[in-house]
């Protein structure tokens, strides 16, 4: 160098009353990065669990029976495992980028990436396990008012059969893996049902409960359960009840106390 | 105080003492200025002028960030990754040449010797123009990491923190780096 800058640094320093930035200031700069990561990861655990998961739990029969969308049902159902493979080889990578590297540039993109990957295959997975999706549910039914309502029987859209729906009234509560089924036009239907079977909104098909089935025909008269679910319960001699609480449809403890209003 | 006093103090010690006290920093400035200018002048196409105003502007951001130093790093490997740091950012700022290091023909003969086992005495003086253009030949991550292991004489982990790769890495450019130097060196016919 051509000359001594050191006296120049510190005189600047003081004239234009330089000051290192605080501790506090540096380690929040790092620590964004980090919580903005954080949120995003979260966001793709609510979404893997939530609904990737769900919608694989269906199972490919019920999405086949139910022509599904054709790319829709292949993303849905091949997304939870390509994202376990990606999980797998992150984590490979993430042990060879540790081993290799050290002190901040531990943290570049394909480290993030593996964070990331491995946070959300893991979280969501343990949601899902934990049954994450039932409790948001749970949520929404005791403060969404009509959350849980579906299409009453008499709409028609439960009686398709060959396409996977089979709507009626339980005539015989299950019991040997299977129960009897009365269809709006008064065809005794056989279903069976197994561990895989889901019901929703955690009630039991009692007789003269009315319920939906989704699922597929397995020969005349006989329907295999993928999915139950309760519908709209229709009182003898009594005009429609459209009711805000649904809750009480679903807890064999708590009385029908819902308001009725006339149809029109 | 006088220089002197001062060698006592490691450089971790001055830091502590610069972040309340500017007076510290210019002892520190004074042990590194003169090895920065030349890597800053190495690892860019600046001018003398131009060079010395990078260090000074890598000085004052290394006063600003001193409480963001990690003392698990030497401080000459902090010091010279904001050097870089800032050097990048000069050459992006003025985009008037591609980026690339500036050598001497001593520096250029001397990472041809250090790739090649010739020695210096061997090698003709009229072949030195060949060598500088077979080193400039390189591309330049390869000289960059040359420029720090043979002439800045940095260890394999001050490189990684410097230019924040991993040693395999460093290695294995090195290594290319080498087998680029003979391989056009024989083509040449100077090795």
């Amino acid at each position: 160098m051509k000359h001594d800058v050191s006296e120049q640094i510190t005189d600047r320093i003081k004239r234009e009353h330089i000051i290192p930035r605080s501790r506090t200031n540096c380690l929040l700069r790092r620590f964004v990065f980090w919580f903005l990561l954080f949120c995003v990861s979260s966001l793709g655990v609510i979404f893997f669990s939530l609904i990737l998961l769900n919608v694989s739990d269906l199972g490919f029969d019920l999405a086949r029976q139910m022509h599904f969308l054709p790319f829709m049902h292949t993303a849905f159902l091949t997304l939870p495992y390509v994202l376990g493979f990606l999980f797998l080889f992150f984590l490979v990578l993430c042990v060879f980028l540790f081993r290799n590297t050290r002190h901040g540039y531990r943290y570049n993109l394909l480290l993030a990436s593996s964070i990331i990957t491995f946070s959300v295959f893991s979280l969501g997975v343990g949601a899902h396990v934990f049954h994450l999706n039932r409790s948001v549910d749970e949520f929404f039914a005791r403060t969404v008012p009509r959350w849980r309502t579906v299409t009453p029987l008499e709409h028609g859209r439960w009686y398709h059969p060959s396409e996977g729906v089979l709507g009626g009234v339980v005539t015989v509560a299950p019991s040997n893996g299977m129960f009897i089924l009365r269809s709006p036009d008064n065809i005794i239907w056989t279903v069976t049902v197994d561990g895989d079977t889901q019901y929703i909104g955690r009630f039991d098909p009692l007789p003269g409960r009315r319920v939906g089935v989704l699922g597929e025909q397995v020969s005349t008269n006989v329907f295999h359960a993928h999915m139950v679910r309760p519908l709209l319960q229709r009182q003898n001699h009594e005009p429609d009840c459209l009711e805000d609480d649904f809750e009480e449809e679903f807890s064999s403890s708590r009385r029908r106390t819902g308001v009725c209003s006339q149809r029109k | 105080m006088p220089d002197a006093e001062f060698e006592s103090f490691s450089d971790i010690e001055l830091v502590e003492k610069a972040k309340t006290n500017p007076d510290f920093f210019t002892p520190l400035v004074r042990r590194w200025q003169e090895r920065l200018f030349f890597y800053v002048r190495r690892i860019s196409y600046f001018n003398t002028e131009d060079a010395e105003d990078l260090v000074q502007e890598t000085f004052l951001k290394v006063y600003r960030y001193l409480n963001d130093y990690d003392q698990s790093f030497a401080f000459s490997t902090w010091l010279y990754r904001i050097a870089r740091n800032t050097v990048f950012d000069a050459i992006r700022a003025r985009k008037a040449r591609p980026h690339d290091v500036y050598l001497e023909e001593t520096e250029a003969v001397s990472l041809f010797l250090s790739q090649t086992d010739i020695s210096k005495k061997i090698v003709q003086k009229d072949s030195f123009a060949m060598i500088v253009s077979l080193i400039q030949a390189l591309p330049y991550k390869y000289k960059e990491v040359m420029v720090l292991r043979y002439l800045e004489e940095k260890t394999y982990e001050e490189i990684m923190d410097i230019i924040q790769k991993p040693k395999g890495t460093v290695a294995a450019l090195l290594n290319r780096a080498r087998k680029q130097i003979v391989s056009e060196a024989r083509r040449l016919r100077v090795y």
